[in-house]
């Protein structure tokens, strides 16, 4: 089959290739959800070196564990969850951090501040996202990927309802960190 | 926190100036994705395989047949051997038996037959008891092996002619007068050839006489008129 085909094909869908033995199905799936998932445990980690490694491991789990996967759930999803398990195994080891977030949020903004609304007041955002507790940040940052509260329920293996009060917890800090800049 | 902000923050996040990972760490993803995947290929065919040469022998029913015979027949010859194991058990438990025991065993042919330990036992006790008569009997044959005929010639004590025709039968009583005084004649022509060690002289002197006399029922040679001699005396 061309690689053509398999980019018009779902997640889900390249998945049961990949599990029939089409490599190419996988390349395609790999391709599409690399950079998110490295970006998704970069922004959590001390170094590039350990993000490497734990989206190496990542995506290890997802290869020798394809018999396990079920086409019931989404493809991004199952692989979030494992890329939280290896996150919260690191965290255990090392500590977590919310400094990488940061520094890329400063770096970005410096690059992009024109083209951002006036309502974000970046600097007071970054130091508030620094006291965020990770459980918070990392739905935060599940949520901006676009999961729904139900996925990231899933992922991170909370009730739905923690997750929504996680948000809540975080927008109500940044929010208000803003209001008394306002 | 609104719906703005949160999109701006979404927006810097997109264009976060993280560099992708590295080219090694994908080249390493998908060299391991790309083995998985031919190991499933390769699985994947040989349970095709196993697949199809199942159906190929469900749909067969010669080889169905063929199949099912040499199960039989495994089955049979499992049960046969087994049962001939049985069979023999008992000879092979029977370690009472002494050397001897085993070859009267052997000899008669009870090695095929299915006996219990004490029949065995028995059976060579009386074995033992028979063979005691021909044992004693044959006690000075055993003797004589040792030595040589002439040995036995030399000191031969030969019968009278009276003891010789004991047992002969003559149909008339003229013959066994003449019989006698031919017989009293060679013996002691055989006496003298012997006493002078002239061995084979008397052999033939002995041979003549058997001859001459058919009727007389000597024994065949010399050495064997002098081996039963030499019996009788030791019996007595």
């Amino acid at each position: 089959m061309r690689r053509w085909i398999y980019q018009t094909m779902s997640d889900e869908a390249l998945m049961a290739a990949y599990c029939r033995g089409q490599p190419l199905a996988f390349e395609c799936l790999y391709n599409r959800h690399k950079q998110k998932l490295f970006n998704f445990l970069n922004r959590q980690c001390h170094n590039r070196a350990i993000s490497e490694e734990l989206t190496h491991d990542t995506w290890i789990a997802v290869i020798q564990n394809t018999s396990s996967y079920q086409a019931k759930a989404k493809f991004t999803t199952w692989v979030f969850s494992i890329a939280h398990n290896r996150l919260v195994d690191y965290w255990r080891k090392h500590g977590a951090t919310n400094r990488p977030l940061v520094e890329q949020l400063k770096e970005q903004h410096a690059v992009t501040e024109d083209r951002l609304s006036e309502s974000i007041e970046l600097e007071e955002l970054m130091a508030k996202l620094q006291m965020l507790p990770t459980e918070q940040i990392e739905t935060l940052l599940l949520k901006i990927e676009g999961f729904t509260y139900m996925e990231i329920a899933s992922i991170t293996k909370a009730k739905q309802e923690t997750v929504k009060s996680r948000l809540r917890y975080a927008n109500n800090s940044l929010r208000l960190s803003m209001e008394v800049k306002v | 926190m609104t719906e703005q902000q949160f999109e701006d923050l979404k927006l810097l996040l997109d264009r976060s100036p993280t560099p992708p990972n590295s080219e090694q760490l994908d080249k390493q993803i998908i060299g391991a994705a790309r083995r998985r995947a031919s190991d499933v290929k390769l699985r994947a065919k040989t349970n095709n395989r196993v697949v199809e040469l199942l159906r190929q022998f469900s749909s067969n029913n010669a080889v169905a047949t063929v199949a099912v015979s040499l199960t039989v027949t495994f089955v049979v010859f499992s049960v046969m051997s087994q049962m001939a194991f049985l069979y023999q058990a008992p000879d092979q438990n029977s370690v009472v038996g002494t050397k001897d025991t085993s070859q009267d065993q052997r000899r008669d042919n009870s090695a095929d037959i299915a006996i219990s330990i004490e029949q065995t036992q028995q059976a060579s006790k009386a074995a033992a008891s028979s063979d005691a008569i021909p044992r004693i009997a044959q006690a000075p044959m055993v003797n004589t092996s040792r030595l040589s005929k002439n040995e036995i010639l030399a000191d031969l004590v030969l019968p009278t002619a009276e003891t010789l025709l004991q047992g002969a039968e003559f149909s008339k009583d003229g013959e066994r007068a003449l019989a006698s005084a031919s017989v009293t004649t060679a013996l002691t022509d055989i006496n003298n050839y012997i006493r002078q060690g002239k061995l084979e002289n008397a052999r033939d002197r002995y041979d003549r006489l058997r001859r001459s006399c058919m009727a007389c029922s000597l024994p065949s040679t010399l050495d064997a008129l002098a081996l039963g001699s030499r019996t009788q005396q030791s019996r007595i």
